[in-house]
């Protein structure tokens, strides 16, 4: 498990999905649906990048997030 | 009698080889919508004098559009109307100074266009030349597999089938997710993908869909957020290509490449499938894979305007552009973000269903799909060959190549004519499209000689008459003088009667007391038979009349091809001998 951090995204890229752009200037895919997190906010994401899936997003690695909240 | 036998028997021949391989297509009907267009010339063409039209029509009340991004250039502007109002309308513009015409758009012939209502709003239909790409194929029973969320293609549980895919059809599904045989999406990416492809076209419902003739093969590898597995997606690929999909959409992929898909995608080209991928929306020059892949067409994303959509991948592995969208602006002024419309659910609940606007190389790699299998529809069969021909008609003008667009933007029109002047060899002569391939008429004609000599008891003055310059001159008027007549633009009825045979024996008839003329016309008359009987080789783009040579057309063309060949036939043995 690994922690990020940096601000959420709501992209509207292919029908809408979340992405993370971190401090580090590294942008990630956010892995599901989040109807509590809010465009634009800075969060702290506990979860593990999953290099062995692929996805439509196309977007950056996926992380597969076990705990998001706002900081 | 056994010797006319024996003569009709080899040009029946030569008919029925040819109709055997014919390409046909279906129809595409003129727009009845109630809603019309007033295309309107400028004076002036510059982007100020568009401008103060533009804004003087706005002032009143008029809606203004651009017909594409040159419109400034080439002052051509769009005025939308309600059908009802057109009259009116033409009279108020040309009121207006700097307006030196103005006339309806939607009875023109030429611009066929589907009724689906919501067309209107897929810009990015008309971008890649689609109108013309419809005259010459629809995908007729290509299977196309979209490897994504699945396809809302039937009624199970939750899920529904899309209104507007009322008549597509649907083969071989496959859920790599539960490993069942049910492919239903529970996202709604998958089937906007699909839509692109294959939505039902001119059904009075909804969108367009490029290749609307093709098999839809839906295999789930994604799930619900959208993500799966390296290996559900490799073996989603070989499942294609095994089940006889020719083309295979990915409108899907990750930064870190894997052995075992690119063996899959490699293995998917060897067995005869056009394989195009999403480039990837990270807006870099990184690569993402499947895209990056040598066996895969990578496509990025382009705006109305034809410039990279900003999210668009831009790396040196893009093999072509096609329009993916941005949702941020509006540059057609159509009242709608430049997003890609098409029929799908809603996110995440696959019971209700929406026309919805998407943005995404995901949209722009179906583009380039669904025109990869109206190629194979009218007669390409090599990947290959689908991929130079692709890249070779792509639309490259001002544009810098090797910055994200590949070869250029996607022309689907010029795209499915190459293919058909490939699939029935024209290239091989490096004769431009519209042109007759004189290769079959040729064929044709020879054969014809022959079978009237035979016919003729192989008489030494009939072997003369059928070598004499005058005669000779009539086939090469018949088999290309006929073929250069724009008949596509006439309706079918006036296109038929040009077709018919009653035109050759007329000349023959008027030209008896004259012995050159005579040897002429009946020349004309082999020549036009020839003409007719080769045209259905490559389904009509030689006498490009119909868009369908499959059934009433079809035998219409033989039967007249039959009837001047066999006038022809008669008229020449029956000459007087000097």
């Amino acid at each position: 498990m690994k922690k990020f951090k940096g601000i959420a995204v709501k992209s509207d890229i292919e029908g809408g999905v979340w992405l993370l752009k971190c401090d580090d200037g590294k942008t990630y895919q956010i892995s599901g649906h989040y109807d509590n997190l809010a465009d634009g906010a800075r969060v702290s994401v506990i979860g593990s990048i999953d290099r062995a899936i692929m996805g439509f997003a196309m977007a950056g690695p996926v992380i597969k997030a076990e705990k998001i909240s706002a900081i | 009698m056994k010797k006319l036998f024996s003569a009709c028997f080899i040009f029946a021949c030569l008919i029925l080889m040819s109709g055997g391989i014919a390409v046909s297509s279906d129809k595409v009907l003129l727009d009845d919508s109630p809603d019309c267009e007033i295309v309107v010339e400028i004076s002036g063409s510059s982007i100020a004098s568009f401008r103060n039209i533009s804004s003087s029509a706005s002032d009143a009340g008029m809606s203004v559009m651009e017909n594409s991004p040159y419109s400034a250039d080439s002052g051509i502007m769009l005025v939308k109307t309600r059908t009802a109002d057109a009259d009116k309308t033409i009279k108020a513009l040309e009121k207006l100074p700097g307006v030196v015409h103005a006339e309806k758009n939607c009875i023109y012939r030429a611009f066929k266009a589907p009724n689906d209502p919501k067309y209107r709003y897929q810009w990015n239909l008309k971008k890649i030349n689609m109108d013309r790409a419809w005259r010459l194929s629809t995908g007729k029973g290509v299977k196309v597999a979209v490897i994504d969320t699945g396809i809302a293609y039937g009624n199970s549980g939750r899920f529904v089938r899309l209104e507007d895919f009322d008549r597509a059809s649907f083969a071989d599904p496959f859920n790599f997710i539960t490993n069942t045989t049910d492919a239903f999406d529970d996202n709604g990416h998958g089937s906007h993908v699909a839509g692109t492809i294959a939505q039902s076209t001119n059904n009075s419902k909804g969108v367009a869909g490029i290749a609307f003739n093709a098999v839809l093969m839906p295999v789930k590898v994604l799930d619900e957020n959208g993500n799966g597995s390296l290996a559900d997606i490799a073996e989603g690929v070989k499942y294609a290509a095994a089940h006889g999909a020719k083309v295979i959409n990915l409108s899907l992929g990750g930064p870190t490449g894997s052995r075992i898909l690119e063996n899959a995608c490699r293995y998917a080209r060897s067995k005869g499938c056009v394989i195009v991928c999403a480039a990837g929306n990270d807006g870099s020059e990184s690569p993402n894979y499947p895209a990056a892949y040598e066996s895969c067409i990578s496509v990025s994303a382009v705006r109305y305007d034809n410039k990279l959509a900003p999210y668009s991948s831009r790396g040196k592995y893009i093999d072509i552009a096609a329009p993916g969208g941005d949702m941020g602006v509006d540059q057609n002024k159509d009242g709608c973000p430049d997003g890609i419309m098409q029929n799908t659910i809603k996110r995440g609940h696959p019971e209700e269903q929406e026309y919805a606007l998407y943005q995404g190389t995901s949209m722009a790699a179906p583009h380039v799909a669904g025109t990869a299998a109206l190629m194979m529809a009218a007669g390409i069969k090599n990947p290959a060959d689908v991929e130079a021909a692709l890249k070779e008609t792509a639309f490259k003008r001002g544009l810098k190549l090797g910055e994200g667009y590949g070869a250029g933007i996607l022309d689907a029109g010029a795209a499915v004519a190459k293919a058909r002047s490939l699939s029935c060899g024209a290239s091989s002569f490096g004769i431009p499209e519209g042109f007759p391939n004189p290769l079959f008429p040729f064929i044709a004609a020879v054969l014809s000689i022959f079978a009237i000599r035979r016919f003729s008891g192989n008489a030494k003055h009939i072997e003369e008459y059928t070598s004499s310059l005058p005669f000779v001159a009539g086939i090469a008027a018949g088999a290309y003088a006929m073929s250069l007549i724009p008949l596509s633009l006439m309706p079918d009825l006036a296109a038929s009667a040009v077709l018919c045979a009653a035109l050759p024996i007329s000349l023959m008839f008027v030209s008896i007391p004259f012995r050159g003329i005579r040897r002429f016309s009946s020349g004309f008359a082999v020549g036009f038979a020839s003409l007719l009987a080769s045209s259905v080789f490559d389904g009509g783009s030689r006498i490009s009349a119909f868009a369908d040579l499959s059934g009433f057309n079809c035998v219409w063309i033989a039967a007249n091809a039959s009837i001047a060949f066999i006038s022809a036939a008669f008229f020449i043995r029956f000459s007087p001998e000097k």
